[in-house]
């Protein structure tokens, strides 16, 4: 779909339907959120839904990097941990490690 | 290391038909569909010599009879899609309104045509060469050279082009009937495909040499077939390119 | 896998088909770069209860460059200049040695070793220079009987096993191969790989191509053995392809009840019954070569023969107080006693031979720890050069107590009247232990049976290749060897008439000569003997001269029988069985109940007609370390044996070429410069192709 055709109102209401369909633990939506619109938000000659699309653009990309942190940290402390954690690290293994500690 | 082999080979092979697919081909979907009907012309060449190989086999025929007839197969299906492509012609002047180069010159359909017999049979005798070569050996035990990679590679690439240059010498020899220049074709088809088998002999720059020495022959011909000269080279080289596109497209 | 698999197929078909067609060589390029050598016994892991030992590769295989170190000196040139690293060391058997090993392992210049055995045209190759063992200087220590008391340091100033260099509980992270090449024909590794491509001449480094192998011997189990069991059984139930990652060490104690027993009969009254044990099992770090001829098979081999002798007076068993005698052979005994500890546990559980049933009326009474009058144990037995003797070992700490003391003086005394031409020798040294034996883990559980060990050492080992792949028939072969068994075997049958009857055994009873050695044939020079193949039926499905390992195995909880417990198990029914005259259809289809199993043996390939039915009294228990039976087992506890074999997909050796990475990253840069040219001067003729190629009249008006 090319966001480019739509109405500025049709915009916003998409933009706002990906926004809140984030909260539901899909920050994937948010990054693609941020991402399409970004332009939208923050290039675009103004248009009177431009400020609400730039809020939840931004408020989009802020939860987007805070899951993008979670992520990586959790994995970092994962593979770092997991040997050590013996049991549990095997029960949060989704490959069960083979011939290694 | 072995993968260093691997992506050096892969390159050199198919670097230049890469670099010509994408820069002259991709551009325009009619020249992508020729170059797939000219390749799929090329399998099914393959499908008849496999299958007169295959009655050779049982009455214990040398391989050089497989050669041979393999090489004549080519060059009939290349005579087919020359028919095919010379009946489309009226359909493709319907489809390209916008490139116009596809029809007012000739050579184009010949070099795509060409370009796509030699992709395919290229990918054909290289792939699983390749594919051997990412494993961490290199060929060498048993006293075989230890470049035969790097000649499998050379001797496709040789082929690719050759492939292309035959291509455009061809159906010009049939357009203009010129029937030297179809003789060439067959005849040095039918020669550097005969070199080849000097590899298993291990005599592999008897076989390089030699071909890219009929590479260069035949591209000059078919350069010149196709209207280059040395006027035309010249102009090149002096003229800025810009300044050209510019005066044509007034 | 299968995908690329069938992407290889599927060129692999084409490109045949247009090299044909294009008359290129038609070999498969693999063939030109590879080459598979097959007669290779790898290494592998073994896991306990807290370690993992053995071997493992990468699971892509472990790739070096060949390093024949033919001497001690060899190593040095490695250490201080190989440039080629990662090395692949060949090593002759003799420097397999712990010593050489570490040394190996510590320099991180390996990748893998094979140890090159040379075998001459007739395959009978000489042991390394003895003493050679890889077992611990104190095998089985931890689980035996001397753990925590006067004894435990014993072992450790007066070793049993000096030889012992350990290695075999060593944790390897690279691939170890045992590869048997002919020495006068072609060998592959030294003379095409090695000498060809890889040996420095004078100190110089040998320059590339060099010939490199690949060692693929990858193990699914890591740690120890409650982690792989956890990870087996969460990839069980979340893999869609789930299978374990190792598997508990495990095969079947086999036993003969010389008497049938029905529990009807009433219970086992306490002491009545005289136990004849011996073990059936070796070891070696190499799967697939553990022959174990001293360490198990002279023990076992001279069981057979008293089961033959006392198969022949079984009617005068009961004239006194001896209700029963049990033959007993023991299996996975290098592993921690798996076998006995396992049949002392079931013992003392009320769960030997089989847990009552109340509606099964054809069952063996209970046999309890209780019920033990005597315990004789046959341990390594091979004459030794300059001395036949036979050492009788019993244990100082149930002596202690005069009752057993006593009863053991008696068992010596008879055992030492009926030795006919033997010489024996009583150890009388309280201070000296049991060596390791069986008997251990019934003395832990049980300290007030008497019981002597029988074997041909005093104090270290007389077998100088205590668990080991060169505990073979040439190193205890001799003249002697049959004769001395068939003495010893007389010596215990006697004796175990005379304490069941208290008179001497009549002399017409005498020693099978000719079972003993067709036993030993088949057990220590080739199993595809006349005996197994009859015992067999003529189906062994045996390669030729081979021998089968005694190496204990492991139990996949099936009950399929290994190869080597399934003929010894025919053995013993041949031995203590009954013929009937019964027809095959009639045997096969017989009440077999857990008193009697019928079998029919000695049926010739070419006459189904042939072949007798046998009534047997052989029975096989769960030869399963407890440890995996008892609940939250303890791992750590050294309680019973812990241990498991990983598992593997596979074993694969093959050498090839390795090129120089000059020459790769040259080829390399060739092709990258040529695909960075090619665009360049596509894009110029494409852009110039106007004024290059000026299209001409005529061919438009064409």
């Amino acid at each position: 779909m090319d966001i480019e055709r739509l109405k500025n109102d049709a915009k916003l209401v998409l933009c706002r339907k990906y926004y809140y369909g984030g909260f539901a633990f899909l920050p994937f939506l948010w990054t693609i959120n941020a991402f399409w619109f970004f332009k939208e938000a923050f290039y675009k000659p103004q248009f009177e839904e431009q400020p609400q699309i730039r809020q939840y653009v931004i408020r989009s990309g802020i939860g987007a990097l805070l899951w993008m942190v979670i992520f990586i940290s959790w994995t970092c402390v994962f593979q770092i941990n997991r040997a050590s954690w013996a049991e549990l690290g095997d029960q949060l293994s989704f490959v069960i490690p083979r011939g290694i500690p | 290391m072995a993968l260093l082999e691997f992506f050096g080979c892969a390159f050199l092979a198919f670097g230049p038909p890469l670099a010509m697919f994408l820069l002259t081909i991709a551009k325009d979907p009619i020249r992508i569909i020729i170059l797939i009907a000219s390749a799929f012309f090329w399998l099914l060449s393959l499908l008849t010599s496999s299958l007169l190989w295959l009655v050779a086999v049982t009455l214990h025929s040398p391989i050089v009879v497989g050669v041979i007839f393999s090489v004549l197969f080519q060059e009939l299906f290349r005579y087919f899609i020359y028919l095919l492509l010379r009946k489309a012609e009226v359909g493709l002047k319907k489809l390209t309104e916008s490139d116009t180069a596809i029809i007012t010159n000739k050579n184009i359909l010949a070099y795509v045509s060409g370009l796509g017999f030699g992709i395919i049979s290229g990918t054909f005798s290289l792939v699983n060469v390749l594919a051997d070569a990412t494993g961490p050996g290199t060929v060498g035990l048993h006293g075989d050279s230890n470049l035969f990679f790097l000649t499998s590679a050379l001797t496709t690439l040789c082929f690719i082009l050759l492939h292309t240059a035959w291509g455009v010498l061809f159906f010009h020899a049939l357009d203009k009937k010129k029937y030297l220049a179809l003789v060439w074709v067959v005849m040095s088809h039918l020669l550097v495909s005969l070199l080849t088998l000097m590899n298993s002999s291990q005599l592999y720059l008897a076989t390089i040499l030699p071909a890219y020495a009929v590479l260069v022959v035949t591209a000059l011909w078919a350069a010149g077939a196709a209207g280059a000269s040395f006027t035309s080279l010249k102009k090149c080289l002096t003229g800025p390119p810009m300044t050209v596109q510019v005066r044509v497209e007034d | 896998m299968a995908n690329i698999l069938n992407v290889k197929i599927f060129l692999w078909l084409s490109l045949s088909v247009i090299f044909l067609a294009t008359g290129l060589n038609a070999d498969r390029i693999t063939e030109k770069i590879y080459q598979r050598i097959d007669e290779g016994f790898s290494c592998f892991r073994r896991l306990n209860g807290t370690h993992q030992i053995g071997c493992s590769s990468s699971q892509s295989g472990n790739v070096g460059v060949v390093h024949f170190l033919e001497t001690k000196l060899d190593f040095d040139w490695l250490l201080k200049v190989g440039p080629d690293a990662p090395y692949v060391v060949l090593l002759p058997p003799d420097l397999f040695r712990r010593e050489n090993l570490m040394t190996l392992k510590n320099s991180g210049k390996i990748a893998g070793v094979v140890v090159l055995n040379q075998t001459d045209t007739t395959l009978r190759n000489p042991a390394p220079k003895p003493p050679y063992s890889n077992d611990l200087t104190c095998p089985n220590k931890i689980t035996g009987l001397y753990k925590e008391d006067a004894f435990s340091s014993y072992c450790d100033s007066n070793p049993w096993n000096p030889a012992g260099d350990g290695l075999l509980f060593e944790d390897f992270k690279f691939p170890i191969f045992f590869i048997n090449e002919t020495k006068l024909n072609q060998s592959v590794l030294l003379n095409d790989c090695y000498h060809k491509f890889n040996r420095p001449i004078e100190g110089t480094p040998p320059s590339y191509p060099l010939c490199a192998i690949e060692l693929k011997a990858f193990m699914w189990a890591a740690v120890d053995t409650p982690t792989c069991l956890r990870r087996g059984r969460l990839n069980m139930m979340f893999n869609p392809q789930p299978s374990e990652y190792c598997d508990p060490l495990g095969n079947v104690n086999i036993f003969v009840p010389v008497l049938a027993a029905n529990k009807s009969d009433g219970p086992v009254s306490n002491r009545s019954i005289i136990f004849v044990s011996a073990r059936m099992d070796s070891a070696s770090i190499f799967d697939g070569l553990s022959i174990g001829a001293d360490s198990a098979i002279t023990g076992m081999a001279t069981l057979v023969a008293i089961a033959d002798m006392i198969f022949q007076f079984k009617s005068d068993i009961r004239r006194g107080d001896i209700e029963n005698v049990f033959l007993v052979l023991f299996n996975g005994e290098a592993f921690d006693y798996i076998g006995s500890s396992r049949m002392a546990y079931d013992m003392t559980l009320g769960k030997f031979p089989k847990p009552m049933k109340e509606e099964n009326p054809s069952q063996s009474p209970l046999i309890g720890l209780e019920h033990v009058k005597y315990w004789i144990e046959l341990g390594s037995l091979a004459p030794q050069a300059g001395n036949t003797k036979v050492y009788l070992h019993t244990d100082p700490k149930s002596r202690s107590d005069s009752g057993v003391d006593t009863k053991v003086k008696d068992l010596i005394s008879i055992l030492q009247k009926n030795q006919g031409n033997l010489t024996t020798e009583s150890i009388v040294d309280a201070s000296i232990p049991l060596p390791p034996a069986s008997l251990q883990s019934f003395l832990k559980k049980d300290l007030t049976i008497p019981g002597l060990f029988i074997s041909n050492h005093k104090n270290a080992f007389a077998n100088q290749f205590y668990n080991s792949e060169w505990d073979t028939f040439q190193t205890i072969s001799s003249y002697k060897l049959s004769k001395h068994l068939a003495d010893i075997a007389r010596t215990v049958s006697a004796s175990i008439y005379e304490l069941a009857t208290g008179q001497q055994m009549p002399s017409y009873i005498q020693v099978n000569e000719t079972l003993l050695e067709s036993t030993l044939e088949c057990y220590l020079v080739n199993a595809n003997c006349s005996l197994f193949n009859w015992l067999l039926n003529g189906r062994s499905n045996l390669a030729s001269e081979m021998v089968l390992p005694t190496y204990v195995g492991v139990s996949h909880g099936d009950g399929a029988y290994k190869a080597l417990s399934l003929r010894t198990r025919h053995l013993l029914a041949m031995i203590s069985g009954e013929p009937l005259d019964v027809n095959k259809t009639g045997c096969i289809n017989s009440d077999h109940n857990e008193i009697y199993h019928y079998y029919w043996l000695g049926e010739s390939e070419s006459n189904n007609a042939s072949g007798t039915c046998y009534r047997s009294t052989v029975k096989t228990s769960h030869a399963v370390s407890p440890a995996f039976e008892i609940e939250n087992y303890d791992w750590a506890s050294g309680e019973y044996s812990s241990w498991t074999e990983s598992r593997w997909e596979t074993f694969s050796v093959r050498i090839f070429l390795k090129a120089s990475s000059l020459q790769a990253v040259s080829i390399f840069v060739f092709g990258v410069v040529v695909l960075l040219l090619s665009f360049a001067v596509t894009y110029w003729v494409e852009t110039n192709s106007v004024l290059l190629f000026p299209a001409s009249p005529e061919a438009v008006a064409c």
